[in-house]
């Protein structure tokens, strides 16, 4: 057992590359040689992790991975537990319907970020994403539980359709964020392109904010401002169109 | 051997085979498969699923999380057979769903219910379901040329019509599915329903009732081999007990037969709770000789409804929220598809699941009473062994039992303890001899001199479900498909057609209602092989 598995990619994929085999908790019983034999798909030929990725450390719960991963895509999905590490950018479907665990990129994330697979009625079930830098189209989308943390722009229909969960943005929020939304947050702490179906309810402190906030802080260093940790917000219910029972929270300056 | 059609019970034999067919002898040199210690049974024989079609297919695309859990490699066949990949999930790409019947012992099926204008992608799918002999029902009950003539009180006019149908598009029986209340649904008025047998359907001397007389009629007057295929109004309603026994008396003395009759056996009234009715339902068909049902028992696990029946899928979208499909099919019926998953914790699943148990149990003629899951309704033909393990284990049942919700079994004969227990026999007729029975499949479903080489034999394990979940070997015309559990062969299957004669006057008509009102012209109609 080691410390962390690192994955270093050696081959950079000249096409989109299917990894869906790499989450942390998986590779608690795998050695080295295991997880190198694991199959991807690399424009929809099949191959192996190893092919792409030079492997160090075996059995950890702790995964690191570096490189250039925006042709990467899947990484994380269905994870359930275990802290994952990416030193850079990755693609789509980062954490895709993840159960459990952290997901921490360096870096920014392709569409589809903490999602749910085509047709499935639940994306994220658990767990927590921080994506340090943008996020692509529908993060977080149909999440049940669990949270997701971009420090950039978010790409449009953020939380699309999410029955419960977090999503917090740092920068702007593209349109559609929270459309067809049954419960649950998307946290804005830019400007946000709030769909009609959400409606003003009242500005106020939400007593629960600070305390994940200051939790972002000290669990990943992120740096936050006490104007947003301690500031007020404007809640807007919605999605009327739904449910309703879950909210935009927007940030006002003081 | 257990080969009840012809009163063989656990007896040791040898079962000869030559070519296709069950022999009474052969050459003392003839190979042979050693099955000592073994259970031998006919090939299993599903009266009732959904396989194939426009609507099966449409399911297909609306579930691709389902193909991803599911991926299918190709199996690796001898003789270096094409063996093809595909996806599972509760419904399996075609290739897969004949792979998959096989691996349980399952040699025949038909296909519960064939839009005509689809008759032709049925028949297109069946040719990819290799191993399975399959057949078609095709939805006649709301029938937009059917209920003109009886409306028009042309009852000739529609027998000859159902009899040309029957042949055009290469089915097996007639299917009505809510006769009626489809039609209703598709006018989009304020009714979207038929609430009973006696509600007009568009014209005042149109009901229920008298589509059922006139395709019953018409199904046992043309000598059809399987009579007319009932889903009844109302179905998945709490107090639908009520139509349903109306219909069976609506019938009375006709030979006709009830589907997925689970699904109809509900006491209670909307809006107050339900109740079973099994005892009653069950009560009748004991007593009624000429009235033959499949249970489509509920198992817990995730299904996919999908029928004709439209208000019905309607109703189950709105109540769960779940995505789902709703397609006209023109002229002929309608078509609804909702994904599902029937959970222990729920009330009414519960209830669902206990009726079906009680029917199988209180049923007096096992013969009339199939085992069917109206796949992949109830659940998926892949979940049969544990719903035969159900009937044959008591132990296991009542251990079920005190699982599920209780809310809605009081009046359920299954929480008074039902002792009954299937025995070999009796499962190797509710799954084999008694659907082949029922459907006129004289060469099926037995091991008799002449019948179809379709055997099923397997290990003689005491956990019945594990014993019928994998098979030793699986026999189907002749070819050794499953050898020491590995499917290893994938011969076609064969189409399992009637095709009565009919009155041609009856196309003239037809031809200028073809030009009129439908969408395909006359010629280019049914599923006829193209020259």
């Amino acid at each position: 057992m080691s410390d962390a598995v690192v994955l270093t990619l050696a081959t950079a994929p000249t096409r989109p590359l299917v990894a869906d085999c790499i989450a942390a908790d998986r590779f608690t019983s795998l050695g080295a040689r295991d997880i190198g034999q694991l199959p991807v798909t690399h424009g929809g030929r099949r191959a192996r992790l190893g092919d792409f990725f030079t492997v160090t450390g075996e059995r950890s719960a702790t995964l690191r991975i570096a490189g250039d991963l925006t042709k990467v895509e899947g990484i994380g999905a269905g994870m359930a537990g275990g802290d994952l590490v990416v030193d850079g950018s990755v693609g789509r479907d980062l954490g895709r319907a993840m159960a459990g665990g952290r997901i921490d990129v360096h870096g920014s994330a392709g569409e589809n970020a903490g999602g749910a697979l085509p047709g499935a009625a639940r994306g994220m079930t658990g767990g927590e994403i921080v994506i340090r830098g943008g996020a692509g189209a529908q993060a977080g989308a149909a999440a049940r539980r669990g949270l997701i943390v971009v420090t950039g722009d978010a790409g449009p229909q953020a939380g699309r359709g999410m029955i419960a969960g977090t999503v917090l943005v740092f920068g702007r929020a593209a349109a559609g964020a929270g459309r067809f939304l049954k419960r649950g947050s998307i946290v804005a702490l830019g400007a946000i392109d709030r769909p009609a179906t959400f409606r003003y309810a009242c500005t106020y402190r939400p007593p629960h904010l600070p305390l994940l906030f200051r939790y972002l802080r000290t669990r990943y260093g992120l740096a936050m401002g006490d104007p947003q940790i301690t500031g007020r917000y404007e809640r807007y219910s919605g999605d009327l169109a739904e449910l309703g029972k879950g909210e935009i929270l927007q940030w006002v300056a003081e | 051997m257990y080969d009840p059609a012809n009163g063989v019970d656990g007896q040791v034999r040898d079962v000869c085979i030559e070519g296709d067919r069950i022999v009474a002898d052969l050459p003392a040199s003839a190979p042979r498969l050693d099955a000592r210690g073994m259970i031998v049974m006919p090939g299993g024989v599903d009266i009732h699923a959904h396989i194939a079609g426009s609507s099966v297919n449409q399911g297909r695309r609306l579930l691709p999380e389902e193909h991803v859990a599911d991926p299918v490699p190709a199996p690796r066949l001898a003789d270096g057979a094409t063996a093809r990949s595909g996806t599972g999930g509760t419904i399996p790409s075609t290739f897969t769903t004949g792979y998959r019947y096989a691996g349980l012992g399952y040699t025949t099926v038909m296909e519960a219910a064939v839009a005509p204008l689809a008759a032709r992608q049925a028949h297109a799918e069946l040719d990819d379901t290799p191993i399975i002999d399959a057949g078609c029902f095709v939805l006649l009950g709301n029938d937009d040329y059917l209920l003109r003539q009886l409306a028009a009180g042309e009852s000739t006019r529609a027998r000859e019509y159902a009899a040309w149908l029957l042949g055009v598009t290469r089915a097996y029986a007639i299917k009505l599915v809510n006769p009626g209340g489809v039609a209703r649904w598709k006018t989009g008025g304020a009714e979207r329903n038929v609430s009973g047998i006696d509600d007009p359907v568009g014209s005042s001397s149109v009901t229920p009732r008298k589509i059922l007389e006139a395709l019953a009629g018409a199904a046992n007057t043309l000598g059809l081999p399987h009579p007319v295929h009932i889903h009844c109004n109302n179905l998945g309603q709490p107090g639908n007990v009520a139509t349903t026994l109306a219909t069976m008396r609506a019938l009375a003395g006709q030979r006709a037969h009830f589907t997925h009759l689970q699904f109809h056996s509900y006491g209670g009234e909307r809006g107050k709770g339900w109740t079973s009715a099994a005892r009653h339902v069950i009560e009748h068909v004991n007593a009624h000789p000429e009235v033959s049902v499949d249970v489509g028992q509920v198992m817990f696990g995730p299904a996919t409804t999908v029928t004709a029946d439209s208000p019905v899928e309607y109703l189950l979208h709105a109540s769960t929220g779940r995505k789902w499909v709703n397609l006209d099919i023109e002229l002929e019926t309608g078509c609804g598809i909702v994904p599902y998953s029937y959970k222990e914790t729920a009330a009414v699943a519960a209830l669902q699941w206990a009726v079906g148990l009680e029917l199988f149990l209180l049923a007096r003629d096992p013969w009339r009473v199939v085992l069917s899951t109206d796949h992949p309704n109830g659940g998926s033909f892949l979940s049969y062994p544990r719903l035969i393990r159900l009937l044959m284990d008591r132990a296991y049942r009542d251990e079920q039992l005190k699982r599920v919700n209780q809310k809605m079994l009081a009046g359920s004969a299954l929480r008074d303890g039902l002792a009954r227990e299937y025995t070999l026999s009796e499962i190797a007729v509710v799954t084999r001899a008694g659907p082949a029975r029922l459907l006129g499949l004289k060469n099926k479903g037995h091991l008799g001199t002449g019948a179809d080489a379709d055997v099923s034999i397997y290990a003689n394990d005491p956990d019945r479900a594990q014993m019928f979940a994998t098979p030793r070997h699986v026999i189907k015309g002749g070819a050794v498909v499953v050898e020491d559990g590995q499917l290893r062969r994938a011969p076609a299957g064969r189409r399992l057609v009637v095709r009565p004669e009919y009155d041609p006057a009856v196309t003239r008509d037809l031809q200028r209602f073809f030009d009129d009102y439908a969408c395909v012209a006359f010629a280019n109609y049914g599923a006829e092989p193209v020259a």
